[in-house]
């Protein structure tokens, strides 16, 4: 019998947005619906403990840490980007955009820059000490997805735009380009070797996507989150495991998996959680695999029932479900 | 006269729904995606059986007949790959209804009644001719295997499951033989190999195939010695109109027929006049004309009638895909960020 998921104590009211654990310890921080940013300390025994939480003026969509895990960004729809400070409890905006914060990204080890992806078109550059970007740049759609891994920064935006930045040049798009899945995109996570990213779309669809011209040919793309009855749910959420390079999908249909790029295969299916999983993260060293589970409007606002669970799991990653493996003789 | 697959015969045709193609790699592709592929998964197998062997061990599910096939197509009965194990007469039927001009594939269409009489000598003797043809060439599909049914020995009972192949005119022997009384009668009675392979993947079929007509002919164990086909069907109405064209035919048929039938049951050479012969005869009409064929017209509705019940559900066709979201224009977080619980009303600054 498979050991059951823990449940996050205290979970946020209302959707749950984004997910992320600290680089430094296993804190949480997750961003909701509610307008809330929580932030919980996961103790060894699977327990969670409510450590802060702050506000926005409207729904926050994305958050992440410090890589000193000293603050929590996070963005939202209130168009502003916030800091928290976990050692004096104060929250400070840092960004501010002419429409909702979809993304937002510290850019490297500096602890001070960071990128904010809105859907006002723009992606901005901040440095948290000044209330102007350092740059702003324009992007061809709304901004629906962005990751980064030093050098590279990917921004996913609607109309399956994509745009590539060299964080060593990051006010000129190293590469734009379009996605090469044909329906809108849910999500991009780098690869972290940074060579190239894994990019989801709502057509239960993932691709590798690799950024170097001489690897174009390593490309492929992949079939998941589909049910029996052709059924075909959006891949909501992409995570990369720290570190074996595996990577976990998850999707509307309520179920995530661990798969192998390089070996294109399945880890390792996990049954529906019975009900969205809207994201997803691992911690620091991959052993805790947290997912949210709430309704991601994936059906329209017919379905964002009262009763929709809003509860964040974590999943004590086993060894075996991540390895990579050996490539199958087909 | 043509050899089959031989000139006039060259392009691949597929068995399940008469369609023929440009040569056998896209035979089997779409045998494949047509009448292979798994209903719950979508996967691709190679014959009919292995699609319900995956059906069975991986879904769970019974799947009795092959999907998209033409009606009297659908028994998984024969395992067929391309051109490979179909059964010989159907071979011949397809070829003379080239030589004929006419489409083979309409030949299921409708039941046009009167064909099966408007056969000329001519035709029949051409019938004859490939018949001989085929007899003496089995090139592709050989027909030594249904020897072996043959040549079993009558109460051994080992082949029982494939008597029920068997059609109903075998019932005559049956009667005669009172050594098979205790065969079940056909199951699928329609398209029957009447000295054809009987399907090299016979023993690939699921056991669970050959329950239902036990059930569904009631017991065909105690009825089945005196009158074989209980259910009816139609024996008797082809003995009457047969034999005489059977008869015809005697001279030529008995070279012709696989020796086995003639040497091993003997019996019946004698009193039926060359059964083997009448049926292959048999077989040029009913694969000219299945739907003027009355026994097999009966049985059709029959015993389809088995495999639908036990199928729950596998027949909705679901070949489009359903995104359950599917605005490629505009994210969900956008649609939901504008509803009122969620707007962000601009504080004045």
């Amino acid at each position: 019998m498979e050991q059951k998921d823990f449940e996050v104590s205290s979970p946020p009211t209302d959707g749950i947005s984004g997910l992320e654990f600290s680089p430094q310890a296993d804190f949480l921080s997750v961003s909701s619906w509610d307008n809330q940013v929580r932030i919980y300390e996961v103790q060894p025994t699977g327990m969670t403990v409510p450590k802060a939480a702050y506000s926005h003026e409207g729904p926050v969509l994305c958050t992440t840490w410090s890589k000193d895990g000293t603050k929590v960004l996070s963005g939202g729809a209130d168009k502003a980007g916030r800091m928290y400070d976990l050692a004096t409890g104060q929250t400070t905006q840092i960004a501010e955009h002419a429409d909702t914060i979809r993304c937002i990204k510290f850019l490297d080890q500096s602890q001070q820059i960071v990128a904010t992806g809105s859907w006002d078109k723009t992606v901005k550059y901040w440095d948290m000490r000044q209330p102007q970007p350092i740059s702003t740049v324009q992007l061809p759609e709304r901004c629906y997805s962005m990751d980064v891994t030093f050098p590279l920064m990917v921004v996913a935006t609607a109309d399956r735009h994509i745009q590539v930045y060299d964080l060593n040049n990051p006010t000129v798009p190293f590469k734009t380009t379009q996605s090469p899945l044909k329906w809108q995109t849910r999500c991009v996570t780098c690869f972290p070797n940074a060579k190239g990213y894994a990019i989801g779309s709502i057509e239960g669809r993932v691709g590798m996507q690799y950024v170097e011209d001489k690897e174009q040919g390593k490309n492929f793309s992949f079939k998941c989150h589909r049910d029996n009855s052709n059924n075909v749910f959006a891949v909501n959420a992409i995570s990369f495991h720290p570190i074996h390079g595996t990577f976990s999908t998850a999707g509307s249909d309520g179920t995530f998996s661990f798969w192998d790029k390089d070996s294109k295969q399945r880890l390792k299916p996990f049954p529906s959680v019975n009900g969205q999983i809207p994201c997803t993260a691992f911690n620091r060293n991959g052993t805790i695999f947290a997912y949210g589970v709430s309704y991601d409007w994936s059906k329209g606002y017919k379905f964002a029932l009262p009763n929709n669970p809003n509860k964040i799991f974590l999943h004590a990653v086993k060894e075996e479900d991540v390895k990579p493996r050996a490539a199958k003789k087909r | 006269m043509g050899k089959k697959k031989s000139k006039k015969q060259s392009r691949p045709w597929c068995w399940y729904c008469e369609k023929d193609f440009d040569d056998d790699k896209v035979l089997v592709t779409h045998q494949r995606a047509k009448h292979f592929k798994c209903d719950v998964c979508g996967k691709k197998l190679t014959t009919a059986g292995g699609m319900a062997v995956h059906a069975m061990q991986v879904h769970k599910v019974e799947i009795t007949k092959v999907p998209n096939a033409l009606q009297g197509r659908e028994t998984l009965e024969y395992e067929i790959f391309g051109m490979e194990g179909i059964p010989h007469e159907d071979l011949l039927a397809h070829e003379q209804a080239l030589s004929s001009g006419e489409n083979p594939a309409k030949r299921f269409k409708a039941g046009s009644t009167s064909e099966y009489s408007a056969l000329t000598p001519e035709q029949i003797q051409k019938q004859i001719a490939a018949h001989k043809a085929g007899g003496a060439q089995p090139a592709a599909t050989p027909p030594p295997p249904a020897a072996g049914y043959f040549q079993h020995p009558p109460g051994a009972g080992a082949p029982p499951p494939m008597a029920s192949a068997y059609p109903p005119q075998y019932s005559q022997y049956y009667q005669q033989q009172p050594q098979y009384p205790p065969r079940p009668p056909p199951p699928m009675g329609f398209r029957p190999p009447p000295y054809g392979a009987p399907p090299p993947g016979f023993g690939g079929l699921p056991p669970h195939q050959w329950t239902p007509p036990a059930g569904a002919y009631g017991s065909p164990a105690p009825g089945y010695p005196p009158t074989p086909n209980s259910a009816g069907m139609a024996v008797s109405p082809v003995s009457p109109v047969r034999p005489p064209v059977a008869a015809g035919y005697d001279a030529s048929s008995p070279p012709i027929a696989p020796p086995t039938s003639a040497a091993a049951v003997p019996p019946y050479a004698a009193p039926y006049g060359s059964p083997a012969g009448y049926d292959s005869i048999a077989a040029a009409f009913h694969g000219q004309n299945p739907a003027a064929y009355d026994p097999h017209a009966q049985q059709v509705p029959a015993v389809p009638a088995v495999p639908q019940s036990l199928a729950p559900g596998s027949k909705q066709k679901p070949t489009k895909i359903q995104l359950i979201y599917n605005d490629s224009e505009i994210s969900p977080e956008e649609y939901r960020a504008s509803l009122d619980k969620y707007r962000f009303e601009q504080t004045v600054q």
